[in-house]
């Protein structure tokens, strides 16, 4: 099973750039909140993950999840995946 | 009506002048029975000519029913009909379904001005809809030449426009851009420019003042639901707030809850006390009323109160974007967020990016789009308005 974790750090390092924070070191326990990312940023995330994934579990879902971490958030996506 | 007379329309090679409309109407009138209702589902633009020239004072209601509305079944006619005949027209339903809105002649000729001359109009409107029409009466009443451009290409629709000699033109912004966009105005003379339908921004009136320097620009406040109400030709956005004390041409105007009301009394949307609520979120900024956008548009992003509107307005001025839409996504995290799609004037390395920025350097976090997205086209409706979706 490929994990989109490479894909979301991806797309976050490209996010903190545009909005000049300067990058954190991304480590799976890293707080997502604490790298400079507000809930404004997080739907940025989400909906730029949409364009190169192809899917947004938070969409899918049917429990609100707010996950914490980079490793939550990636496991979010990867429970979610399509079947391939 | 003034010198209708010489009114005459053109259609590609086809010409018809007045007398064939008058004979059109004659039949139909002869047709039709007195105090019915009379629909006009697939219309053409000389059968909405023949219905206003025979109809109108002959029938009790005329619908003109646009491609893809499905009307109610209407209830039958009385013969014992002393008028006004009601005009029923559909709403563009840019904003949710189509609405059926009774007007009469008189309320849909309100800014209609016969002495205006004899000029050859453009019409690249649905004559079935508000705009549409009122640029017919306008033709009509002052006995001039109507060349239809609806079909065909951006460029094709200039093109002939321009070689059948028309001088004046109203149109969406939206449309405008677009006639700007594709290179095929240069040489025309045109004396007349009008927008309406959507808000008219100040990167579109000075575009036109600059590609048209010898053209009367103007810009009109139109609602299906209440008619033509107003017209601004200082080539600047928004009203003078002037307007709000002294009603232009005597439509009183009145800001409730930051909401456009306008008098129209006649229409069939209006209150006890003849205002209609119009859908259009405005602000006074010193000595101008500026339109904010659509009430029903108004996406929440985290909290604030965002119209898209306002956000296309900025990416627009980015020197390289020709035209851009702006519509919401939900999510989780801040309940709405905003995507954009444009055009470019010219290919640009790293466009999507470099706009983005462009607008997070002059809006409010929320008001920036989460993605820009470059294609080469937008839709727009059968109306010339921009789609946001």
């Amino acid at each position: 099973m490929t994990s989109a974790e490479s894909t979301v750090r991806a797309t976050l390092i490209e996010l903190l750039d545009e909005e000049d924070v300067s990058v954190p070191e991304l480590h799976p326990d890293t707080v997502l909140l604490d790298t400079g990312l507000d809930s404004l940023g997080l739907a940025v995330l989400v909906t730029r993950l949409e364009n190169s994934l192809g899917y947004d579990p938070f969409s899918i879902m049917t429990e609100a999840a707010y996950p914490r971490t980079l490793a939550e958030f990636v496991a979010i996506y990867d429970k979610y995946a399509p079947a391939p | 009506m003034v010198d209708s007379a010489s009114f005459t329309l053109i259609r590609g090679s086809a010409r018809t002048a007045y007398a064939d409309f008058e004979k059109h109407a004659f039949e139909l009138k002869r047709r039709i029975d007195r105090g019915s209702v009379f629909r006009l589902d697939s219309g053409s633009t000389e059968d909405i000519i023949a219905a206003i020239i025979g109809l109108d004072g002959h029938c009790k209601r005329i619908e003109l029913v646009p491609e893809g509305v499905t009307p109610p079944a209407s209830n039958g006619g009385s013969p014992a009909f002393r008028g006004p005949t009601e005009w029923v027209i559909y709403t563009s339903g840019t904003t949710g379904a189509p609405k059926a809105v009774v007007h009469t002649l008189q309320s849909l000729s309100r800014a209609v001005r016969p002495s205006d001359g004899s000029r050859v109009w453009g019409l690249v409107y649905d004559p079935h809809r508000l705009a549409g029409l009122a640029v017919l009466l306008q033709a009509m009443a002052s006995g001039s030449t109507l060349v239809e451009a609806r079909t065909g290409s951006i460029a094709e629709r200039v093109v002939s426009m321009k070689s059948a000699g028309v001088t004046a033109l109203s149109a969406t912004p939206t449309l405008w851009r677009q006639f700007l966009q594709s290179g095929a105005v240069r040489g025309w003379p045109l004396e007349r420019i009008t927008l309406g339908g959507e808000v008219s921004d100040q990167r579109v009136l000075d575009a036109l003042a600059s590609a048209f320097p010898s053209a009367h620009v103007t810009h009109i406040y139109a609602a299906s639901e209440t008619g033509v109400a107003f017209s601004v030709g200082d080539g600047k956005e928004g009203f003078p707030v002037t307007y709000l004390s002294s009603p232009p041409r005597g439509v009183r105007l009145e800001i409730r809850d930051d909401i456009l009301w306008v008098f129209s009394p006649e229409s069939s949307l209006a209150g006890p006390d003849g205002f209609v609520r119009t859908d259009d979120v405005v602000e006074v900024k010193g000595d101008r009323v500026v339109f904010a956008g659509r009430k029903t548009g108004m996406v929440n992003v985290g909290g604030v109160k965002v119209y898209p509107e306002q956000v296309e307005g900025v990416l627009r001025t980015h020197p390289s974007v020709s035209e851009a839409v702006v519509f919401p996504k939900s999510n989780p995290f801040s309940g709405n967020i905003l995507l954009a799609r444009v055009t470019l004037v010219s290919p640009l390395e790293g466009a999507a990016t470099e706009i983005r920025r462009w607008a997070q350097s002059r809006l409010p976090p929320p008001m920036v789009p989460a993605q820009v997205v470059v294609v080469d086209e937008l839709s727009s409706s059968a109306t010339g308005k921009a789609v946001r979706a």
